[in-house]
């Protein structure tokens, strides 16, 4: 029906399009996360790979077309096909690390942990375990009740370890190197917020390392109530941080890194607790005074501190904090250490018979230096 | 973050069963180093989103923005060519209009509402021609990637499969009152904080004599019937205060976010939930993290297919979605008028205190 022409021309763009689709455009690429040129990389499978630019998959690919590089070690995913790959290799860790995941019930209180040894370590968090020589009772993913017992504790580094008093071969997670985690590698976290639920496994949520420091690992793995203890594994399923504690952004996450475990091992395991718990936040507002009839009056302002800018001035008498009369110089102190860094306040002072209203954000005071006994 | 920086704060107070063991941390924003991973790229960030391109690139011509009042309350999805419309029903509070991804607006009459499941089927009165695509396969494994998506060519969050699916429970609604047995009906000791109570006006010392249209004698009574009822729900109390006889009507909350708990304080971090945000028979949980006013549209997988329709941000670390093989049966009583919603009560913003009679 249709004339050799137009035959020929179609066939022509089917094959034009065909190879189009196929073909790599190379361009400049995406530059690798790590930034080191010539640094070789362990892949997924364990072998070795140099890195190299990644090479930008075809402009208007109908199908997902296999992007070159290794999407773990990409600034980001860019396709389909990097998503695929993520999606894969997380849906296998899952199978593989939710046995080893475990819930943990001390007294009244609930947290989670995991299973690092086939003789039954539990790593848990430091808050969560408490003192030596406590029985626990370990949830197993399966719903299963095994006994443990509390062994040390860092808490300084909120760290803890538990051990499964019953004999038995118990499905465990290796415990991973502070060495090959890195910000911005993709991580899992697991554990059982809101507490353990009868018939729920652990449950499974993904994130990315976004801050490594020696003592805090965060990531945008949302944590809540319950999950303390619990594991954050690599995308090889290895542990490489116990979930400590949350703030008041979904990405404010932490956990303790799973260097406390290795370099405390021995103590812990003794049944050793050590360290010290951080003291809360103690709230400043940056002024010295002395008491006066109206109030508090302002014979020092502290350069760069929330009095100096709010425009608190030496000679200001503070009448009222927070709406509340102000008796004074140790009064005032009282008050603002009620609250905590961050929170916004109202004063009302007194400058030359006028009466003023200034808003203040109380700062976090600095601590003096503790004597931390830990690694 | 220095040593000396890091803070833990932890609250010891005791809770109804279970204490929910995860410290708080109070961050003072200067402290943290620069060198954390830049947002774009963190899991929700611009560059991760944009990953997801193709998988949203029908599916946000399928998306609309419900609105109420002006302020968009939900998400909702095309279901059908002719302007129907599924989505959220436990916010529709007033007049519907939606947003279609083009930009125009249209009036929605809600035709069908299914309470199980909290959805609700809209009838705009213009043509949608594209329609979601629902998956006909099982649910994606724990671990899939799940992806909002919005009108936009990008999604508005994506998110991991976290449990698989399961009952979610009912939970009872309650006042957010302790109570003591007195004479003729149980007196109330204690109202606590940002509970439905306070925000009704209740006061320690009122005498509760009927709830919901029953005479209730003593706390367990009143306990027994309050139960009976979901959170969320307005109930009608008749209560005695000095010398007079009032109306009061509440609206019960959640057991764990009433009494300003460890738990209740630490799923407000990270957000607002969902008011309807417990008792669907199946759903599947996910750590996506949304905005109430982001449910009620359609989760598509990487294929861009619709595996459900959120329908509530119910946690810091959990948003429920019901699965497409759950609603796909549902479409036609939705629409059939079969499941036409009740007349409203109307909603008290300041709720009313009306005398009753005085003897």
């Amino acid at each position: 029906m249709f004339s050799l022409r137009r035959r020929v021309l179609f066939l022509f763009v089917i094959i034009a399009t065909v190879i189009l689709a196929t073909t790599p455009v190379v361009g400049p690429g995406q530059k690798p996360m790590r930034v080191a040129a010539a640094q070789t990389v362990r892949t997924v499978n364990g072998g070795e790979t140099s890195h190299r630019a990644g090479v930008r998959p075809a402009v208007r690919a109908p199908k997902p077309v296999i992007s070159s590089g290794n999407v773990f070690t990409k600034a980001a995913p860019e396709d389909i096909a990097d998503l695929l790959a993520i999606q894969n290799r997380v849906r296998k860790l899952v199978a593989k690390v939710t046995p080893a995941t475990v819930g943990v019930r001390v007294g009244q209180a609930q947290g989670s942990g995991v299973i690092v040894t086939a003789d039954g370590y539990v790593l848990t968090a430091g808050h969560v375990s408490a003192a030596a020589g406590r029985t626990v009772v370990l949830i197993l993913a399966d719903g299963r009740r095994v006994e443990g017992e509390t062994l040390g504790s860092n808490r300084s580094a909120d760290a803890g370890l538990i051990r499964i008093i019953e004999p038995g071969l118990w499905p465990f997670a290796k415990m991973g190197d502070m060495a090959t985690v890195h910000t911005g590698d993709w991580c899992l976290a697991l554990g059982h917020p809101g507490g353990y639920e009868e018939g729920r496994a652990p449950v499974v949520r993904l994130g990315r390392i976004l801050h490594k420091r020696d003592r805090v690992i965060q990531s945008d793995c949302t944590l809540v109530g319950g999950d303390s203890g619990g594991p954050l594994f690599d995308m090889q399923g290895r542990v490489i941080g116990i979930h400590s504690r949350i703030g008041k952004a979904t990405a404010w996450n932490f956990h303790v890194p799973i260097a406390a475990y290795h370099n405390g091992w021995d103590r812990l395991a003794a049944g050793n607790v050590w360290g010290s718990r951080p003291e809360p936040p103690i709230a400043v507002l940056g002024v010295d005074g002395e008491d006066d009839p109206q109030g508090c009056k302002i014979t020092h302002v502290a350069e760069k501190f929330p009095a100096a800018r709010a425009g608190v001035k030496v000679g200001d008498i503070i009448t009222r904090f927070n709406n509340q009369p102000v008796n004074g110089i140790d009064h005032l102190a009282t008050l603002v250490q009620k609250k905590l860094p961050g929170t916004k306040v109202s004063l009302t002072l007194l400058r030359t018979g006028q009466t003023l209203h200034l808003n203040a954000m109380l700062a976090t005071r600095r601590p003096s230096p503790k004597q931390n006994d830990d690694e | 973050m220095t040593a000396s920086a890091i803070f833990k704060h932890s609250r010891h107070r005791r809770t109804v069963g279970f204490l929910l063991l995860m410290s708080v941390f109070f961050v003072w924003p200067r402290t943290v180093s620069a060198q954390i991973l830049s947002p774009d790229r963190f899991k929700n960030g611009a560059l991760v989103k944009r990953a997801f391109r193709q998988a949203v690139s029908r599916t946000n011509r399928a998306t609309v923005q419900v609105l109420v009042d002006g302020k968009q309350v939900a998400l909702g999805a095309v279901v059908a060519a002719d302007g129907a419309i599924l989505t959220k029903a436990g916010d529709l509070t007033g007049t519907v209009v939606v947003r279609l991804p083009n930009g125009q607006k249209f009036p929605a009459q809600i035709v069908g509402v299914h309470k199980g499941y909290d959805l609700a089927m809209l009838k705009i009165a213009s043509p949608t021609p594209v329609v979601i695509d629902w998956n006909k396969s099982g649910d994606p494994p724990v671990g899939s990637w799940l992806v909002t998506t919005g009108s936009s060519g990008l999604p508005v969050a994506v998110g991991v499969v976290s449990v698989k699916r399961r009952e979610i429970p009912r939970q009872p609604g309650v006042l957010g009152i302790q109570i003591a047995d007195a004479d003729p009906g149980p007196r109330i000791t204690r109202i606590f904080a940002n509970s439905g109570a306070q925000r009704a006006g209740l006061k320690v010392g009122d005498i509760i004599t009927r709830v919901a249209g029953r005479i209730v004698k003593s706390s367990e009574a009143l306990s027994s019937r309050v139960r009976t009822f979901g959170p969320g729900e307005i109930l009608n109390l008749t209560i005695r205060r000095g010398g007079s006889i009032l109306a009061v009507i509440a609206r019960l909350g959640y057991p764990n976010a009433t009494f300003n708990t460890r738990r209740a304080i630490q799923n407000r971090m990270g957000g607002r939930l969902s008011n309807r945000r417990a008792d669907f028979p199946i759903a599947l949980q996910h750590d996506t993290v949304l905005r109430p006013e982001e449910c009620g549209g359609p989760l598509v997988d990487l294929r861009g297919k619709v595996i459900g329709i959120n329908i509530a941000r119910a946690g810091r670390a959990k948003s429920y979605a019901i699965p497409a093989d759950v609603i796909v049966p549902l479409l036609d009583d939705l629409r059939s008028g079969k499941l036409a919603p009740q007349p409203t009560r109307a909603e008290p913003s300041a709720p009313p205190m009306s005398e009753v009679r005085t003897n």
